[in-house]
């Protein structure tokens, strides 16, 4: 009778974590867009990156000046193609307005992605 | 806003147009739209904002497909798609009462709402094509799992990968692996598990990097001597925090333990970042 029990609750708890676990996540993914929108392809950008958190292939970006977002874009012609594998707090950040392209001035030179797009496919 | 509440129905416009939506009227069940503007012809351009009707992708962007858009502020007008020309450019055709408003010299796209040429049984052959796609996995994986459960239970995937079949990371490959804790009884078990996954939202969204960190998932696996199990897992994507990753899968194996591990073991999981 115990071990039945302990099955039923087993089941109900994971199951009850596995839907909070979901909900959590996605209530902090929705104020993260909240806080960092996704540029534009209006917006023109000219910083140093001052904060950078990387959540799953999404970059969630400060500068000194403004807040923002840069989703998944791909350049096969870095070792990895990834942008968030290419864009560390300290670099430069540069996109001019009415362009897709972004560029990213770090320690191993001038980088660009065309934002949300894969370029360069091999 | 449907399309038949727009008071637009497929049978008649093809009808009317022959087969050819060049200057056959809209109009037929429409009040006080029959002034459309439209766009210069061969004007290409841009959609800023896009919705989808039925939530697939694929649902739009099709030759033949409806668009709205304002010509002026209170003044809405309808093109229709010609020819996709990729994934978000379009080439637009003028296509109102067959007249040419000569005053429309580009136009201001505030909205592009899509409405369907064609609804419930009257699918086109090319929108039935791309709904069997959207039913289609984006990825599939298979899993080493090992788990041991004693009261609580632990698991453990020393190796996991998954190919992504469609998307911007089509047919590349990650390997992963993933740990999780639970609840369970005597035993231990090792189990091979596949898994497909599906993608709720827009596929070019899904890539392999959300396919990583902390996600749900709850592991079922019975017996012993031989186990199966069954593994549900669901990402949201933090971007798009409307759209999830979703993934089932079912696995066998080998357990060892007590009469005792007869039993449910249920386990959460967290998938580690490769």
């Amino acid at each position: 009778m115990r071990n039945k029990i302990f099955r039923i609750l087993s089941f109900v708890i994971i199951l009850g974590g596995f839907v909070m676990i979901l909900k959590l996540q996605t209530n902090y993914h929705k104020g993260l867009n909240d806080k960092y929108p996704l540029i534009t392809k209006e917006d023109n950008l000219n910083s140093r990156i001052t904060s950078l958190n990387k959540i799953k292939g999404e970059c969630f970006i400060e500068t000194k000046d403004n807040s923002f977002g840069i989703s998944s874009s791909q350049n096969y012609d870095y070792k990895s193609e990834y942008i968030h594998n290419n864009i560390f707090v300290g670099d430069s950040i540069v996109k001019m307005a009415g362009s897709d392209t972004i560029y990213i001035y770090g320690q191993e030179g001038v980088k660009y992605f065309v934002h949300q797009q894969v370029i360069n496919r091999p | 806003m449907t399309y038949q509440e727009l008071g637009f129905f497929e049978g008649q416009a093809r009808q009317s147009g022959g087969g050819d939506y060049r200057g056959y009227s809209f109009g037929a069940n429409s009040d006080s739209r029959q002034d459309w503007a439209y766009t210069n012809e061969n004007t290409d351009f841009t959609f800023d904002e896009r919705k989808e009707y039925y939530g697939f992708k694929q649902d739009y962007g099709y030759n033949g497909s409806m668009v709205d858009f304002y010509k002026k502020r209170n003044e809405k007008g309808y093109v229709w798609i010609d020819e996709v020309l990729n994934d978000k450019r379009y080439k637009i055709n003028k296509y109102v009462n067959g007249k040419f408003d000569s005053s429309m010299d580009g136009f201001l796209l505030v909205s592009s709402k899509y409405y369907f040429t064609a609804g419930g049984g009257g699918l086109t052959s090319e929108q039935v094509i791309t709904r069997l796609k959207g039913l289609m996995p984006v990825a599939v994986s298979l899993e080493l799992i090992g788990s041991a459960e004693a009261a609580g239970a632990t698991s453990g995937t020393p190796y996991g990968g998954i190919l992504a079949l469609r998307g911007p990371d089509r047919l590349k490959y990650k390997g992963y692996a993933a740990g999780g804790l639970g609840g369970g009884f005597f035993g231990a078990s090792a189990m091979i598990n596949p898994m497909t996954y599906y993608y709720i939202g827009d596929i070019e969204h899904f890539n392999l990097s959300i396919f990583s960190g902390i996600s749900g998932d709850a592991e079922f696996s019975f017996g012993e001597g031989v186990v199966v199990g069954a593994n549900i897992t669901a990402m949201s994507h933090p971007r798009y925090p409307n759209e999830y990753l979703i993934g089932i899968g079912l696995g066998a194996g080998f357990g060892a333990g007590s009469p005792f591990s007869w039993s449910i073991t249920t386990q959460g999981t967290v998938f580690f970042n490769p």
